[in-house]
């Protein structure tokens, strides 16, 4: 497992600020942020090329803070892969073995074993230049999991991949992580990435761990604004709570629009309504169920994505929401005249 | 179907005939100029009057229909007159360099007599100051090279302060006249009380010697290569290092395994470059070492006093020695170094 407590880096104008994470033994990790978030720098600082400045590293309890690159025994997977361009696919595979002295028959057998895995026994003779995106990062993994390292970091590791190949490659990063046993700490900025590959992750910006946690929380109780945005949820709004509502809940007005809320917090508040919780009607929805805000809202500009619907809605407050598409067509079309935004009060998070 | 077809091969493949005809009739009259310019220098140099005009007419002749030949042949694909133009265009200033060059070697060849290329032959002071010169350079620039590689490296690498300073002053020797080499490196031994204690006291002469020979090519050759060293370590991308370093690579196997085989290229290409400078350089030898026949006399040094004292036939040979040795050497590097020479 990897433990990092309070890690402290600066590096020009950019600084890691106290970043503690712990990462199970057999987790895939993802670590998201936008760019220049510092996502690459914790990595370096992870395979000890950066030098932290305060704070330890902890991997599978050795303190390795201070140790050199070469005895971590970490396997890193550089942006665009750093492929050694002057060697051959075997030769990049073998690198990290030659280092450790090993006989010729288990390198052998080892970089066998690493194309096995990967797929990729029938390039070993190529020379780099001349492979394509996909075929470098298994050469790279390759490369990386010959060593038998403790731990796999992967930076961007899908990003040059073009669409269709990146959700392949992403299945199979996976698998592969479940079938070795590794664990893996994935950076990316992909939000469908993140998804596909990880069950916990982190948001960092500027330096700083942002939110921590199972990616489902990340979505849907977001720690604050800025993780909020980054997931995508593109309902924010600010307002004051004004009084006790119906069932517990709490009444908030947002420019006279009233939303219901479960609470403690009073006086200002941010809340964020994921855009598949607005319900869409062309009538009143049933008083049964939680409570629920209530919205009259005109149909600004409709985008059908295939899985969901994106419908941009504007009355009071302006909303977003994505219904399934038949909910979509339940509504009528062509779509005019007055819509129904339904706001359950369990579906409003304050942050 | 098939007959617009047809229509459409055959204009492409008399396209493509037409132009691979240009480019055979283009070796062709370039071979053709080559060896009729040989011939015609040793004719020239056998007295074999008759021989010698009639190659040099065809040296004359072959010329000219070469650069046609191959400027025509050069593919523009579909870009028209001014394409073609352009590329013509650029062609000819390659074409007028190069017939420079190869022109003023044939002039300096046709200059050539019988007497001076049986004297040159038989000297054995001239032997000895080829051999010397061969001996000296190469030597020269392996040390070159021992301060290029690393100095190359840590200029490139690390901003320690006072980068710029050491950066600027590696250019100097590149930019000031050899000559002031030779003047600064003899006040240096006989002016100063360290030179001159390394020169008596320690027993290491290099005035009046041959090792001095090699303290001179050193000084105004090693700039190129460590000039070229740095710049072919800033192409290596560091990230590449990162990782052979979280291999398991210490930064000595790292530097040996990766960013030397990538900069290699570069680092040849400066050792030619530093190789060069310091088989052709005069001046500083002139005053440093000066030029005493059989013992510190070098090709380049003994052209000069043949020319002073009027030999200028024996010059001329000499320098066509020079220039052969030269051409040689450059082109067994290009053959066995590959891509190094693309970068000078």
């Amino acid at each position: 497992m990897i433990r990092t407590e309070a890690l402290n880096y600066a590096v020009g104008s950019f600084r890691l600020r106290d970043a503690s994470l712990d990462v199970a033994d057999g987790e895939y990790f993802v670590l998201l942020g936008p760019p220049g978030s510092g996502k690459s720098v914790f990595l370096e600082c992870l395979c000890g090329l950066n030098r932290v400045q305060a704070g330890r590293i902890l991997i599978d309890g050795t303190e390795m803070t201070d140790w050199p690159p070469r005895r971590r025994n970490i396997g890193y997977v550089p942006q665009d892969y750093a492929l050694f361009p002057h060697l051959s696919v075997e030769q990049n595979i073998a690198f990290g073995l030659r280092e450790r002295g090993l006989e010729a028959k288990r390198v052998t057998e080892r970089i066998n074993a690493a194309a096995a895995t990967l797929g990729i026994g029938h390039l070993l003779r190529r020379a780099i230049p001349g492979l394509s995106g996909g075929e470098r990062q298994r050469v790279a993994l390759a490369r990386a999991l010959a060593i038998e390292p403790r731990v796999l970091l992967l930076d961007e590791p899908v990003s040059a991949l073009d669409e269709s190949t990146r959700e392949r490659v992403c299945g199979e990063l996976r698998a592969l992580q479940r079938r070795l046993g590794i664990t893996i700490v994935h950076v990316s900025h992909n939000l469908e990435e993140a998804f596909s590959v990880a069950d916990r992750g982190g948001i960092m910006n500027d330096g700083r761990f942002q939110q921590i946690g199972p990616l489902q929380d990340l979505l849907r109780r977001p720690a604050n604004e800025f993780v909020a945005r980054f997931m995508r949820c593109e309902n924010i709004l600010h307002g004051q709570t004004i009084g006790p509502g119906p069932g517990g809940t709490v009444r908030v007005t947002v420019q006279g629009q009233e939303f219901l809320a479960v609470t403690q917090r009073r006086g200002d508040i941010v809340f964020i309504v994921r855009p598949e919780n607005v319900r869409l009607t062309r009538t009143m929805p049933s008083p049964d169920g939680p409570p629920a805000a209530v919205l009259g809202m005109q149909l600004v500009r409709a985008v059908d994505r295939g899985a969901y619907v994106r419908v941009a809605l504007d009355g009071t407050v302006p909303l977003l929401a994505h219904v399934s598409p038949h909910d979509y067509a339940q509504l009528g079309s062509p779509t005019s005249g007055p819509l129904v935004a339904t706001v359950a009060s369990d579906a409003v998070h304050v942050l | 179907m098939s007959a617009p077809n047809a229509t459409v091969n055959d204009a492409l493949s008399s396209r493509s005939d037409r132009r691979r005809l240009l480019v055979r009739a283009a070796f062709g009259l370039l071979a053709l100029f080559i060896v009729s310019a040989l011939v015609g220098v040793l004719a020239h140099v056998a007295e074999w009057k008759g021989t010698a005009a009639f190659f040099s007419v065809t040296m004359w002749i072959s010329f000219p229909l070469y650069v046609l030949s191959a400027a025509l042949s050069i593919d523009t694909g579909n870009r028209g007159w001014s394409g073609r133009l352009f590329s013509m265009g650029t062609f000819l200033f390659v074409a007028a360099f190069v017939a420079f060059a190869i022109f003023l070697v044939i002039a300096d060849a046709f200059y050539v007599n019988k007497a001076a290329v049986l004297k040159v032959a038989a000297s054995p002071y001239i032997a000895h100051a080829l051999q010397l010169s061969i001996v000296t350079s190469v030597i020269s620039t392996a040390i070159s090279m021992i301060f290029a590689i690393p100095m190359g490296y840590a200029l490139s690498r690390y901003p320690f302060p006072g980068r710029l300073l050491a950066d600027t002053i590696v250019d100097i020797p590149i930019v000031f006249p050899p000559l002031v080499a030779g003047m600064t490196l003899l006040v240096f031994f006989t002016q100063t009380s360290v030179g001159r204690w390394i020169e008596n006291d320690l027993g290491l002469a290099f005035v009046f010697q041959p090792r001095g020979i090699v303290l001179c090519q050193f000084v105004v050759a090693a700039s190129f290569a460590i000039r070229s060293a740095k710049t072919a370590f800033d192409e290596v991308d560091r990230r590449l290092e990162n990782v052979a370093l979280t291999l398991g690579c210490t930064e000595w196997r790292s530097f040996l395994r990766v960013s030397l085989p990538l900069a290699r290229g570069g680092v040849v290409a400066g050792a030619i470059l530093a190789w060069a400078r310091a088989f052709g350089i005069f001046g500083p030898l002139m005053i440093f070492v000066g030029s005493f026949r059989g013992k510190t006399e070098v090709l380049s040094t003994s052209i000069f006093l043949e020319q002073s004292v009027g030999n200028l036939e024996v010059a001329l040979a000499l320098a066509l020695v020079l220039i052969l040795v030269a051409f040689v050497a450059l082109v067994t590097v290009r053959l066995v170094g590959g891509g190094a020479l693309v970068k000078l």
